[in-house]
């Protein structure tokens, strides 16, 4: 299926193969560089899972050792082979998702078949797992180190009690010390499913190759996907503030408020949409509150938002560091109950709405997030390049509703990275 | 295709413009250049409190709702290293203006509104307001003292400021916290007429608007005094005629961080520096490298090894996240993998896939305006033309031997140790 998306000039083409695999590609004119993506609806969350009637019960961390182990296969690792070709490979492990890519000029093919080989072949051996164990406790390690890390699984810790996001991605050094090849293959049986998985290219390539090799090189038949288990959670907070101490020189903190998970049939995009649009007009770098907040000091340039969509999860989530991180989220608490009372002045409305559009189309020049914009997308069965279509549809109310939401007693979490020294 | 031209507006001011119909996105930056001093405070605040408003745009507010009428463009304040200059100055992206129906004044507005922040700031009584210049002061001082709240870039940052403690590279561009203490408005607004009247100026544009247009919407809010001599950088290449020195530190973190500096002679001037480049790849530039593949895989010991080369200083850093404990180990790994390739170990094969993985990041580099605009800066000021596509044919045509002679140059002057003692 080929589709046009006139108003910023783009096109995407796409398919689902026969095993369930679904495949998109997005052509970028001009472009040197190709990029692609090969991704599965299995993150860090996933832990507790139902398959051929059993119940599994894994680990802290698995789907991101998982990943550094899909690297390796009988006949070498696959971050060699990819250096023979002269491609960039990567790979990373989210709460909700793991994706596997490479960008190359040259070679697409070659690169293109080296990723669907390593990642739909699991070879796991006691050797092999015991080795990366260093590895990862040094990435642990090194993310133990990082004052914003601290607070990211902080903000999640607190706001969820009993959903799985509560824990860390990469789980700890101990919690990683019970992996066994036996796990890492049960995983990989579970969600390494062509029907659980999405492959997206962006670049020059040619769309009936990639769905040809992709038929060829992925699993006939898809295995079915295990059922997963993330717990009953409360609607409101399970703790108002999380406290960590580093040797910062100022306080860090991630302000977490909880919004309700996805409804059955809401499209995701439209809520990613809204809840960037709202974050921005509470307290984008712009608004008059940030401004504020800038001249008493109690903020800086590093601040930032984002709103975040996973499976029985919905957050919005603001970072920085700040002398007194308690008054800025009481700022805000303050904010939001002022809009809900007063109302969204639709002149900044319309002003912040034109500036997330012009924000989305520039997404349209990088081809990495672009390519996981669609991934996210995929899983939700529903298209990125939608978003312009989606932006029309947006109210004030919408706004309104979500403010509303974020306004309800114990819906906040703040988590902070103290300096030893204070409070 | 990209259409590249360079200009001088006019003495010392620089226009280097990328013409091409590639990008949703338009990528400006607009900069002041000067010698690195040993104390950079007084200069290193300009752009945060240039950032406070311009005479169109009086404050903070009205500057961000300009951007937000501009679909959400981005201008954000820098500091930079570049060898022994200072880059003081704003880097901004908008939406091309090809992408909306109202678009044609986007690029315009945008380099206007890039000059005025350089030239024509917001006063009070013919100075900086007194209280910003007091809230950037204390802004600036938190911003030096958080360098050591990101552990792995403190770690290199140090190791470079001990290396080249003689040398103006040595200081931090941000100037040191005792220095941004000091700084009065006097002191201040001495430094910004002294800026104005002898720093060389760098101005960038990546977009669909030709050069012409860019060029007049630039002038248009440069003013500068005429007369007298603007900065012309010089490269300082340091040879060290002394033995590798060791320097162990103790910080409040848990992860130990290792990292080598190396001098190369060699810059972006020298005809052997591709030949630099590759010998770098092969060492420890991506996952093929020997870092990667035997400090990493081989024996475990850590999550990254890397090592990247200074352009304009001709240095080389290696850098690495390990237990406190294999210090020792990991050290004696390094060291051996650079003596074998310096010795002869270099094959044929690791330079052929290190040559195509460099050329696929630098041909990769055409594809990101932001990319480019950093490319084209460094390049501007260490009064380099070289395009990236020369680059890439000369890279192609390095044979093994010199790239051996170019390891020849690299001398390891510093082990530096940041020992962790304890989160």
């Amino acid at each position: 299926m080929k589709q046009q998306f006139e108003r910023f000039g783009m096109e995407m083409e796409s398919a689902v193969l026969e095993n369930g695999l679904k495949v998109y590609y997005i052509p970028k004119t001009g472009f040197s560089k190709t990029f692609a993506m090969l991704a599965t609806d299995f993150g860090a969350i996933d832990r507790a899972f139902t398959m051929d009637g059993v119940r599994y019960d894994t680990p802290a961390g698995v789907a991101h050792f998982l990943e550094h182990k899909m690297f390796e296969d009988a006949d070498g690792n696959a971050l060699q082979k990819f250096g023979r070709t002269g491609a960039s490979p990567n790979a990373f492990t989210s709460y909700s998702m793991t994706a596997y890519h490479f960008s190359c000029t040259d070679r697409f093919e070659e690169n293109l078949e080296i990723l669907l080989k390593f990642v739909f072949t699991p070879y796991f051996t006691e050797e092999n797992v015991e080795k990366e164990k260093g590895i990862i406790a040094q990435e642990i390690n090194m993310m133990e180190d990082t004052p914003s890390w601290k607070a990211y699984v902080g903000v999640y810790q607190g706001m969820y009690g009993v959903h799985p996001v509560h824990t860390s991605i990469a789980g700890s050094v101990d919690s990683i010390m019970e992996i066994t090849p036996e796990i890492l293959t049960n995983c990989h049986k579970a969600f390494y499913s062509p029907a659980n998985m999405s492959l997206v290219v962006c670049g020059t390539a040619d769309f009936a190759q990639i769905v040809q090799m992709a038929k060829e090189l992925s699993p006939k038949k898809a295995a079915k996907i295990a059922a997963r288990h993330y717990g009953t959670e409360q609607e409101t907070v399970a703790a108002a503030e999380v406290v960590h101490r580093m040797a910062v020189s100022r306080p860090n903190f991630m302000l977490g408020i909880k919004d309700i998970p996805l409804a059955e049939g809401e499209s995701q995009l439209r809520r990613q949409l809204i809840g960037d649009l709202a974050a921005r007009i509470l307290c984008g770098t712009t608004t008059p509150l940030f401004v504020s907040l800038y001249k008493e000091r109690l903020l800086t340039r590093n601040f930032d938002s984002s709103y975040s969509i996973m499976p029985q999860v919905a957050a919005v989530l603001f970072d920085g560091d700040s002398p007194d991180p308690y008054a800025v989220r009481d700022r805000l608490a303050a904010e939001i109950r002022r809009y809900v009372a007063e109302g969204i002045d639709t002149e900044l409305f319309a002003r912040m709405k034109k500036a997330c559009y012009g924000l989305s189309v520039r997404m349209l020049d990088q081809p990495e997030s672009l390519c996981q914009s669609q991934v996210e997308s995929s899983f939700a069965g529903e298209c990125c390049l939608d978003f312009a279509a989606l932006y029309d549809t947006i109210s004030v109310q919408d706004i309104q509703e979500m403010f509303a939401r974020w306004a309800q007693p114990d819906r906040m979490t703040l988590s902070v990275v103290l300096p030893p020294e204070t409070r | 295709m990209q259409k590249f031209t360079q200009r001088m507006l006019c003495d010392g001011v620089q226009l280097t413009c990328i013409t091409t119909d590639q990008f949703k996105t338009s990528a400006f930056s607009a900069a002041f250049v000067l010698p690195l001093a040993e104390e950079n405070a007084a200069a290193a605040i300009l752009p945060y409190l240039l950032y406070q408003g311009t005479e169109q745009h009086p404050s903070l507010s009205a500057l961000g709702e300009a951007l937000d009428h501009l679909y959400g463009a981005r201008i954000e304040p820098y500091v930079r290293k570049a060898g022994e200059s200072l880059v003081i100055g704003f880097i901004g992206d908008s939406i091309d203006g090809s992408c909306v129906p109202d678009g044609a004044h986007l690029t315009t507005e945008m380099a206007a509104l890039l000059g005025q922040l350089l030239c024509c700031p917001k006063l009070e009584n013919g100075r900086f307001p007194e209280a910003e210049v007091r809230g950037e002061r204390d802004n600036l001082k938190d911003r030096i003292a958080a360098l050591k709240n990101n552990p792995r870039g403190y770690a290199v940052r140090r190791a470079q400021e001990i290396m080249c403690a003689n040398e103006p590279f040595g200081a931090c561009e941000y100037g040191t916290e005792a220095g941004a203490a000091a700084l009065t408005s006097d002191s201040v607004w001495k430094m910004y007429g002294q800026v104005l009247q002898t720093a060389r100026i760098e101005l960038f544009y990546c977009g669909t608007a030709q050069a012409e247009l860019v060029a007049d919407a630039y002038r248009q809010g440069l003013r500068l005094p005429t007369g007298g001599t603007r900065y012309c950088p010089q490269m300082d290449v340091c040879r060290v005629d002394h033995a590798p020195r060791t320097v162990i530190e103790e910080m409040p973190v848990g992860q130990g961080k290792l990292t080598l500096g190396l001098r190369t002679g060699l810059t972006g001037a020298d005809a052997a520096y591709p030949a630099l480049m590759l010998f770098t790849g092969v060492f420890g530039g991506y996952t093929g490298s020997r870092l990667f593949c035997h400090v990493r895989e081989k024996l475990s010991l850590c999550y990254y090894a890397s090592a990247a080369l200074d352009k304009l200083k001709g240095i080389m850093m290696v850098a690495s996240g390990i237990e406190n404990e294999k210090y020792e180990e990991a050290r004696a790994e390094i060291e051996r993998q650079l003596e074998d390739l310096c010795n002869g170990g270099l094959t044929q094969e690791e330079l052929d896939n290190a040559r195509r993985t460099i050329i696929n990041n630098v041909r990769s580099m055409q594809d990101s305006p932001l990319a480019l605009e950093q490319y084209w800066q460094r390049q501007s000021i260490a009064g380099l033309t070289q395009s990236p596509d020369e680059l890439i044919e000369q890279l192609e045509r390095v044979q093994r031997g010199q790239v051996m002679a170019a390891g020849r140059h690299v001398a390891l002057d510093l082990v530096y140790f940041m020992k962790g003692v304890g989160a």
